[in-house]
């Protein structure tokens, strides 16, 4: 094997010199806020009807258009204390300082809850903000809380507690009451579905990254590629994307119109992927995307780069994060018209190791 | 006090080793250095923890193998374009043809069977160490080690890596 070593070492010369340590500094402070979620509660400060919350009713939710006013745009902060067991309003964002996590309700309330949610395992919270889920140590599983009642849920999981070394993603339906526990690399073996309901856990093939779940239980998988991505609604045939795509909405209200954020895949640039500031929608069921639609509002010093649950038929949530840390920009929140690709700025978020806002595919 | 204090010069310290490896797990320059720059990325969103308390360099290693293998998730891998096996006439030393041929070799593994080689026959590390670091089974790295070999000797030039 002496000339297989040789020849794998001569090789490794061939390896350019490079100078990565401010680049990966720069983009480590851009990704302070990139693991998000978009509050959909953030965003609506008037909503009519129920939305698809009512434990032990998720199956009969049904998918509820919320009228929008704009949020409030300073919210005031007030000094974190520890999370009580019920009696939490619906939630604007998490944030993680200093290893511990935090919690801030849309009227301004900050809670300690770094006794309830330990370690650096994931942190999802509902679209609506009323509810979240973590992984509880001590149960070595995910659990979902809702934060007025206190009821908590445990997923009929049990993880080993180095699951969330590897990369994950934690996928919750509207409600919570269905999630997707999915994680790549080293510690995981399951992508699983999850019917917190009906106790039932559902395997689903690895090779599918999960977008979303909705309370029914329709699962969107993504398989990207170099040139197509291959997508489909748990249930239904997959359909294929002409392009490498991974940063998706959640699906629409109408149930199958699902947005994506366009780019361009260059090897020559670095890196080689680039988002082109448009928007494209999809026919999840049936396939065929409508033609980019540009986005105009979000500035230049920001970003698109996550989309998230709708605020209408119209308009899905958008996360732009500061394209550099030196200027002072902060990861913002927009609504975004997906037929027109204006955006409407709805917050900002709090600056902070990690942010976590409701309802974004992150 | 700077969150990514120290973080530069480990940096500096590593960076090339580190690329040389993602340069053998990619096939490509440009992929190693998207591959170094996500894992440096992710070291230094920990920075403070791992400075502190945890093993950066253990981290890193592990992140970079991690990631290498994610990525199929994430995108098909390139292959090696181009460069055939040159004919014995010309003037090229049997080391150099061997080395071409690795190449393409290379290319034709599964992420995995190519992290096991470079893992074991260029850094020299042990089976445990590189199921540790490939986060699978000893077993798997001895199946996967002897797939991988079947691989290149019968797509290396003959007599290489016997």
């Amino acid at each position: 094997m002496n000339a297989l070593r040789d020849d794998l070492h001569e090789l490794a010369l061939e390896a350019p010199s490079v100078d990565l340590a401010s680049r990966a500094l720069a983009a480590a402070r851009r990704r302070r806020a990139v693991r998000l979620t978009v509050s959909v509660a953030a965003t609506v400060a008037v909503v009519t009807g129920g939305v698809a919350v009512a434990v032990g009713a998720p199956e009969r939710a049904t998918v509820v258009t919320p009228q929008v006013s704009p949020l409030p745009s300073d919210v005031i902060t007030q000094e974190a204390r520890p999370l009580p067991g019920n009696g939490v309003g619906a939630l604007l964002e998490a944030y993680q300082q200093q290893g511990r996590w935090y919690l801030r309700t849309r009227e301004g309330q900050s809670y300690d809850a770094g006794e309830v949610i330990q370690g650096d395992g994931p942190l999802s919270i509902t679209a609506d903000g009323r509810r979240i889920a973590y992984f509880d140590r001590k149960l070595r599983t995910i659990v979902v809380r809702d934060l007025a009642s206190g009821q908590i849920w445990g997923a009929p999981l049990q993880l080993p507690a180095r699951t969330f070394d590897a990369e994950y993603a934690l996928r919750l339906s509207p409600s919570g009451m269905r999630m997707i526990v999915a994680g790549w690399g080293a510690g995981r073996g399951r992508n699983v579905l999850v019917d917190l309901v009906k106790g039932s856990v559902k395997e689903l093939d690895r090779a599918w990254f999960p977008v979303s779940v909705s309370d029914t239980g329709a699962a969107v998988l993504i398989r990207p590629f170099d040139d197509h991505t291959s997508l489909r609604v748990l249930g239904h045939d997959q359909i294929t994307l002409p392009d490498f795509a991974y940063d998706f909405s959640s699906l629409a209200p109408d149930g199958k119109t699902i947005a994506r954020l366009g780019q361009t895949h260059d090897p020559d640039r670095r890196p080689q992927i680039q988002q082109d500031r448009t928007i494209i929608l999809t026919d999840a069921l049936a396939g065929g995307d409508r033609p980019r639609v540009k986005l105009s509002g979000v500035p230049s010093e920001l970003n698109p780069a996550r989309l998230g649950a709708w605020l209408s038929a119209d308009e899905v949530t958008l996360l732009a994060v500061p394209t550099s840390a030196r200027d002072g920009n902060a990861a913002t929140v927009y609504a975004v018209n997906v037929r027109t690709g204006q955006a409407r700025k709805l917050f900002v978020t709090q600056d902070a190791t990690r942010t976590t806002v409701p309802g974004l595919v992150s | 006090m700077d969150r990514y204090e120290g973080f530069r010069e480990f940096v500096d310290a590593r960076q090339q080793s580190l690329m040389r490896t993602a340069y053998l797990l990619t096939g490509d320059s440009h992929l190693a250095e998207d591959l170094v720059q996500t894992v440096l990325t992710r070291v230094a969103s920990h920075w403070s923890r791992l400075a502190g308390t945890g093993n950066p360099e253990a981290y890193t290693r592990k992140a970079l193998v991690n990631q290498h293998l994610s990525w199929r998730r994430r995108r098909s891998f390139s292959e090696i374009a181009g460069l055939e096996v040159p004919d014995r006439g010309e003037a090229h030393d049997d080391a150099t043809l061997r080395r071409l041929a690795l190449r393409q070799s290379l290319a034709k593994l599964s992420p995995k069977q190519r992290a096991v080689i470079v893992l074991r026959f260029y850094e020299d590390r042990s089976e445990q160490e590189t199921a540790q670091l490939m986060g699978c089974s000893v077993g798997t790295v001895k199946s996967q080690t002897r797939y991988a070999l079947s691989k290149l000797r019968a797509l290396a030039p003959e007599e290489a890596y016997r």
